[in-house]
């Protein structure tokens, strides 16, 4: 693993990012474990928390998956890559995260490294809105409605 | 139902006009002030008090979270009642090139408002999002943006249901709107970052 991470404290952040995310990968990131992955934030180990996650998502997991698609989203510990970022978020949606279909129905809509496709677009969108997720009843209604928060 | 030929709203988008001349217009007590005096000519004629009523009692729609009644309406400028309901917030949105001042007049409302952080980011679907202000609105109490600042705002009821008299100057083109969601992920407290999602569909990607 040291190859892999480099330096000793890179080993330490990996195990609590292996630990954090195998023990909810199937849940929201729990407040928890967002201090801690924004302690490692805060602390300049993008690159290293890039690896550690890239790792995890090679394994399958799902929430490491949706990580490694917004980091390369932002450039967070890797170069901004919005089409990696999408083959990331597609495979965690493909997987079934929520959060994941959700942002994956925005950047077909917003043609975020891949071409846009509202067909697409709409069917993960309605896939998250139909098991719950209230932003993407808001973004059905904001395509598709003239009037959608008129006012407001 | 829109009333703007009515004699009093004739008056106030009169008002109105003379304000969006002056160059003050940017000041958000100056938002505030014309929202409140708008309302102390409006609250005793019968006919605002049943749209108040009525938008009291409204419930969402299939096509918006919020519900609007119009009350006066002129090219620069719109003044109408707007119902947000506790069980739909309202998401993050902004009103580009648009002031704005909303006063509650039933009820209670959570106002978030934030700022870009960068004008580079401006035609990006990633955006860095500041917040400004967290208000816990009642009764006679107000929120304004500008086209520079408060200009992005969320909205979720506190009560079931909270109505507010809504004026926007230069009402903005419906689709130059944007919606912004959080990413979730490294969120400092006050800057964090979104996606955003574009009502014209227009970005320049980066």
């Amino acid at each position: 693993m040291n190859k892999v991470f480099g330096v000793n404290k890179s080993l330490t952040l990996s195990v609590l990012l292996s630990t954090v995310l195998t023990l909810s990968s199937s849940n929201d990131l729990a407040d928890e474990r967002q201090c801690r992955l924004l302690s490692a934030h805060r602390s300049g180990e993008h690159e290293n928390a890039f690896q550690c996650l890239e790792a995890l998502a090679k394994q399958g997991d799902v929430r490491a998956q949706y990580l490694v698609s917004t980091m390369y989203n932002l450039g967070h510990g890797v170069e901004k890559d919005e089409h990696n970022a999408y083959k990331w978020c597609k495979r965690a949606a493909e997987e079934g995260l929520l959060e994941a279909q959700f942002q994956l129905g925005l950047m077909y809509l917003n043609g975020e490294g891949i071409t846009p496709d509202d067909d697409e677009a709409i069917k993960w969108l309605w896939a998250a809105a139909d098991r719950g997720y209230p932003q993407a009843s808001d973004v059905l209604q904001f395509i598709f409605s003239d009037d959608f928060g008129l006012g407001c | 139902m829109e009333i703007q030929n009515r004699p009093l709203f004739k008056q106030a988008i009169t008002a109105l006009n003379a304000l969006s001349c002056n160059q003050g217009l940017e000041d958000e007590q100056l938002l505030e002030q014309t929202v409140r005096y708008l309302y102390s000519q409006l609250i005793d004629q019968p006919l605002f008090s049943h749209l108040v009523k009525e938008s009291a009692t409204a419930q969402p729609s299939l096509t918006s979270p919020c519900h609007w009644q119009t009350v006066a309406k002129a090219p620069e400028m719109m003044l109408g009642l707007l119902t947000v309901f506790h069980i739909a917030p309202i998401p993050l949105h902004d009103h580009p090139g648009s002031s704005g001042a909303q006063l509650v007049l039933s009820g209670r409302i959570n106002i978030r408002q934030f700022e870009q952080n960068s004008d580079i980011e401006k035609n990006n679907t990633i955006v860095t999002l500041i917040s400004v202000a967290d208000h816990d609105l009642g009764r006679d109490e107000c929120a304004a943006y500008t086209p520079t600042a408060h200009n992005i705002h969320d909205m979720s009821a506190i009560t079931a249901r909270c109505v507010l008299l809504s004026l926007q100057i230069n009402p903005f083109d419906e689709s130059m709107r944007s919606l912004y969601f959080p990413l979730n992920i490294f969120n400092q407290d006050r800057i964090a970052h979104y996606r955003r999602l574009r009502k014209d569909g227009s970005y320049c990607h980066q």
